[in-house]
């Protein structure tokens, strides 16, 4: 056996809200596609030989068969891993644990605030806006209609406030994310 | 037989009918409207017939231009799936009309079942237990009382006008129908101004249970055994299996044999289905009866293995069912997952685009081999690389498994969504995952009620709890020590 690699793996919160958790991976025959590797207590003994180029990866984990999903690079960070399994899916980093440490210091930028407006969730016909400009809304008042694959989906207000302006108009063809309604500040 | 069909349809029950077409030696012509021209169906079709725009009722809803299209083509028959014209009484009589075979039942059959009232009414002289209930006028609480008891306890009084909740008692005994009709009657007063109120049974811990039937023209009728649907997200169905972890074999038989009667009473003649309400106490009562191939008929063939759409073929064509009741099997457990592209997370918002990446797990039964068991079949409209199009439904694939039991086929279907790649759309698997692993699915303890009341808040993350969540970051590991062998670091 060799000697063995540490590593850290950054488990990536969504706001932030970093895990950073020591792992101590010992390989068995170098590229055998085995390995032993410790996650505080608990030992997994995992091998696969899987492409690294496939997201599917299966093999055995313990003795036991498993499939699961890894791929590399996420929106938000290319050198991310995203592993799926059983319906959970986590974002990770795996540096080293110098990298870790200083990857704590590295300020979170968190994303911009767009609750003054009311975006479409997805592509779709805007079948009907609900409100005028200078109209004041309720928390959960409707505000657009949206048709998708033959369900209409419908848009309310997520807190009290001033429709400033009408941003889309209707029967146009929406693009996710695409500005419907703006609020006042 | 016929030697060209035309489908009616698009997505995976084009593909599906394709198939089963394909082993029979019957060229296939496939429709496809604007936004279809790169759809699986339309490459898998021996030809392909452009309908119009993308809208449904432009298209895939136009009879005229489906007819023309079979005439165009020469196609004898035609196979509607299930949506669309399937259920169209109208177009069935007009295929029949332009002397084209229509692969379903006949126009009168579609008509008998397609009216809520007149339906209920035919089950209940075809002898099929209908939810006893009381629709007229009641004079007084004693009245109430006396209507309870005749349709037996627990009772559901319900205002006419209710909605929502409001106006509904359940009554377990006299005392309860007495008060219940007295508060219900006020309260429908009070909040609809209509103080009409209707009695019927209530059926507890509901199920729905199907049983697939299968007729000729020869006025043979058999049953398929049953699939269990109650696993429904605000009435649609998300997991089907087959045969229901609940109903007893007696209760099967009887749900059986009341599908076969009221199948012949309106002299049905292709692949149905009867749908009923099952109780906690294996009462069972006749809903209604989709007069077509279903979405969920892969977990029917899975364990009788016989293919629903070759005997649909067969049976249009005029050919007598080559089985008897006797002759049908209940082999092993059938699982199916619908998967749609739509994201559980932001509340199953419809999901389109460009599927960027769109890799199944690895099948080993097939469409068309209905033979092939203990194993993983996926039933698919479209392919990697493909556009997922707004303008229709946000089913995408079925995943089906058979396992020699309940447990097995549970493990095979968890396995399989795994190895279910699908990227550029959001899909519905991990609430698929979700509930698959939930000790209540898992135990087979569940009725219609199961997703509302277990998901009450929508789906979260925190949803799918991972039984070793250290996994995961072991496998991060993994493949990063992997990666470092193979690329510079």
């Amino acid at each position: 056996m060799q000697i063995g690699h540490d590593y850290s793996v950054v488990v990536l919160g969504a706001k932030g809200d970093n895990r950073y958790i020591p792992v101590h991976v010992d390989e068995f025959r170098g590229q055998s596609g085995k390995a032993i590797i410790k996650v505080g207590e608990n030992h997994y003994i995992i091998e696969s030989h899987s492409r690294l180029n496939d997201v599917r990866i299966s093999g055995t984990v313990n003795g036991k068969p498993f499939m699961a999903q890894v791929e590399r690079g996420t929106p938000k960070n290319p050198l991310a891993l995203q592993v799926q399994h059983n319906g959970t899916r986590i974002e990770a980093l795996v540096v080293s644990p110098r990298m870790a440490e200083l990857h704590q210091m590295m300020p979170f930028k968190t994303p911009p605030d767009m609750s003054r407006f009311v975006l479409s969730p997805m592509p779709g016909l805007l079948v009907n806006v609900a409100v005028t400009a200078g109209q004041k809304v309720q928390a959960g008042e409707r505000v657009a209609v949206i048709e998708a694959m033959k369900m209409e989906n419908i848009l309310f207000a997520a807190h009290d406030g001033v429709v400033k302006k009408i941003m889309a108009s209707q029967g146009e063809s929406l693009t996710v994310d695409q500005v419907i309604v703006e609020f006042e500040a | 037989m016929f030697t060209k069909i035309l489908i009616a349809n698009r997505g995976e029950i084009a593909c599906r009918v394709i198939a089963t077409a394909k082993k029979m030696g019957i060229a296939t012509v496939a429709v496809y409207s604007e936004a279809d021209k790169e759809a699986r169906h339309v490459s898998l079709a021996d030809e392909a017939v452009l309908l119009g725009p993308a809208p449904s009722r432009e298209s895939y809803l136009v009879a005229d231009k489906i007819i023309a299209a079979a005439k165009a083509t020469g196609a004898q028959a035609i196979h509607p799936g299930y949506g669309f014209l399937s259920e169209n009484e109208a177009f069935s009589k007009r295929c029949e009309d332009e002397g084209i075979a229509f692969i379903g039942p006949r126009h009168f059959s579609i008509a008998a079942m397609g009216d809520k009232i007149a339906s209920k009414k035919l089950a209940n002289e075809a002898k099929v237990n209908t939810i006893p209930g009381y629709n007229d006028a009641i004079a007084s609480a004693e009245a109430a009382v006396d209507i309870a008891k005749g349709i037996g306890y627990p009772v559901m009084i319900k205002a006419s006008a209710g909605g929502g909740g409001k106006g509904l008692r359940v009554a377990a005994n006299d005392k309860e129908a007495f008060e219940g009709f007295t508060s219900c009657k006020n309260e429908a007063l009070n909040s609809f101004g209509d103080d009409r109120v209707f009695i019927e049974k209530f059926v507890e811990e509901p199920r729905h249970i199907e049983i697939q039937v299968l007729g000729d023209s020869h006025g043979n009728v058999i049953y398929l055994n049953e699939r269990e649907c109650s696993i429904q997200r605000r009435h649609q169905k998300v997991i089907e299996e087959a045969p229901s972890p609940f109903i007893s074999d007696a209760t099967r038989i009887a749900m059986g044999e009341q599908a076969v009667a009221l199948a012949k009473a309106v002299q049905y003649q292709s692949a149905g289905t009867v749908e009923f309400v099952v109780g906690k106490d294996q009462s069972f009562y006749f809903l209604e009866m989709n007069t077509r191939l279903q979405v969920e008929h892969p977990v029917t063939e899975a364990i009788t293995g016989i293919d629903l759409v070759e005997m649909m073929i067969r049976v249009a064509y005029g050919e007598k069912l080559p089985i008897t009741q006797a002759d049908v099997k209940r082999n092993g457990w059938a699982i199916e997952c619908r998967i749609n592209a739509e994201d559980p997370f932001r509340n199953f918002l419809p999901s389109t685009g460009r599927l960027v990446r769109f890799q199944t797990p690895v099948q080993t039964m097939f469409q068309s081999n209905t033979q092939d068991l203990l194993g993983v079949r996926v039933d698919t409209g479209v392919q990697d690389g493909g556009e997922i199009p707004m303008f229709y439904d946000s089913m995408i694939a079925k995943l089906i498994v058979h396992g020699t039991d309940r447990n097995d086929a549970i493990a095979k279907m968890r396995e399989a969504l795994n190895g279910f790649v699908i990227r550029g759309i959001s899909s519905n698997i991990p609430f698929q995952a979700a509930l698959l692993a939930h000790p209540k699915f898992v135990s087979g303890d569940f009725n219609t009620g199961f997703i509302a009341e277990n998901y009450a808040h929508g789906f979260r993350a925190e949803d799918v709890p991972h039984h070793d969540p250290d996994f995961l970051v072991a496998l991060a590991a993994f493949v990063r020590r992997k990666s470092a062998n193979v690329l510079p670091t």
